[in-house]
């Protein structure tokens, strides 16, 4: 899949893919990836960001403010970080190396609010002023119908189609209904009229023009 | 039967502050702590378990997860000697044939019918997260799970939300849930359900929280008498 990544690029905002997860992957200053597959033996957090980027201490603390990494942990062991601080540290490495398309595989997980309202606007700041694209494998719908319009979903290793319509039941053959989906779904089944919308503030539109 | 947690172990969190010296925590219902990741839940689950920093007349146990793979969960956990309900519950729980590994070791813990039952996070589908609370609810379980993921909470009866590694706010779960703008300052948004009903408040559409579509669709017909 990953030899034809460009054609799942979109450069003026986030490229998603749903039902897909990397098994192969290497970072370079061309396409860098940051994934839960990924492990060090036992490097300390500060030695690995320094490795192949030749980037000096000012440059290793910027890049961790800039992920949200509390600078104590430069100074542990890779392991005994938790998977969203190793994600953090590998996106913090790949910005040390100026990759120009950055594949995220479920960066998201385990964030709490402030922190994914905080990497969108991080992400888009890269996408608009640095023109890094960002390419997303997510499977949590609720997350995707707040950032996007479409998505590809994977409906195996190889096959995937391009998905516009949030409301096609073949996407919760693979991943669960998003939130907004399922409740207009079952206010339909319940006898209302209510628009097809995806994220949370249109939907709230949408139940009041619906119900009221 | 009661469990007092005891002051905690000095340097818990030795590498990522000190989250609680002192927890003066009835444990007496289904219990949620909610914090962003590195806050030290699982941290505090395990020392927990080590020191054994806690009071009780009761029996206590711990699950932190288990990636293992299996083939066949009935022989895993002796199906044919269980009584109906057991049974009844396993059929349920593992109907949807994902996370058996993960499932069978909560089980088996489960069947030993502890009185307090601490497990971390395992990032259970919401349909089986509320069987696993409606089944120690039944067999008076108290059960203490930690998670990131804010939609869990509306689960549990009781929550604990960590920020900076102590505790922030703590209370019955739906009166927690309330303070819209105090979660928010927290960092957390508000469970989905929880969220929609409260800005639907706003347009004079509901006047009570609901936890799930169906409460909703009635709370919606209720109000405005459809």
């Amino acid at each position: 899949m990953f030899k034809d990544i460009q054609k799942f690029i979109n450069p003026d905002g986030f490229s998603v893919i749903v039902h897909f997860s990397l098994s192969q992957f290497v970072s370079s200053s061309e396409v860098g990836y940051v994934t839960n597959a990924f492990s060090l033996e036992n490097d300390l957090v500060f030695d690995y960001l320094k490795k192949d980027t030749y980037c000096n201490d000012e440059k290793i603390f910027q890049a961790c403010s800039l992920v949200k990494l509390n600078k104590s942990l430069l100074s542990l062991s890779y392991t005994v970080l938790t998977n969203v601080e190793k994600r953090k540290v590998q996106l913090a490495h790949l910005l040390l190396l100026h990759s120009k398309v950055l594949v995220l595989d479920h960066f998201f997980d385990d964030f709490i609010y402030s922190e994914k309202e905080y990497f969108k606007c991080f992400f888009r700041n890269l996408i608009h002023k640095q023109h890094i694209a960002i390419l997303l494998l997510e499977d949590d719908m609720n997350f995707i119908c707040e950032i996007v319009k479409h998505f590809y979903l994977f409906i195996d290793k190889t096959h995937y189609k391009l998905i516009t319509d949030f409301y096609d039941d073949e996407i919760y053959q693979y991943v669960d209904m998003p939130y907004t989906v399922e409740l207009i779904k079952y206010f339909e089944s319940c006898g209302y009229s209510i628009d097809h919308e995806i994220t949370f503030n249109e939907t709230l539109k949408a139940i009041y023009r619906g119900v009221a | 039967m009661e469990l007092y947690f005891e002051i905690l172990p000095r340097d818990v969190w030795v590498q990522k502050t000190l989250l609680l010296k002192s927890f003066p925590f009835l444990f007496h219902e289904s219990t949620c702590m909610l914090g962003e990741s590195g806050s030290g839940k699982t941290l505090f689950l395990k020392e927990l378990k080590k020191n054994k920093n806690y009071r009780t007349n009761g029996t206590v146990d711990f699950y932190f997860g288990k990636l293992t793979s299996i083939k066949n969960w009935k022989s895993k956990i002796h199906y044919e000697m269980l009584d109906t309900e057991d049974q009844f519950f396993c059929d349920v729980f593992f109907q949807n044939g994902k996370q058996i590994g993960q499932k069978c070791g909560l089980v088996l813990k489960l069947l030993k019918n502890p009185n307090y039952f601490f497990c971390d996070d395992l990032h259970l589908c919401y349909h089986d997260l509320e069987l696993l609370v409606s089944y120690s609810q039944k067999k008076s379980i108290f059960l203490f799970y930690v998670s990131n993921n804010i939609e869990v909470t509306t689960y549990f009866s009781y929550l604990i939300v960590l920020k900076n590694h102590q505790v922030a706010v703590e209370g019955k779960t739906h009166l927690v849930l309330k303070e819209e703008k105090l979660m928010k300052v927290l960092g957390y948004s508000l469970p989905f359900y929880v969220n929609l009903s409260i800005q639907l408040g706003y347009y004079g559409l509901m006047n009570s929280i609901c936890f799930n579509k169906e409460d909703m669709e009635i709370c919606l017909r209720t109000s405005k008498n459809l």
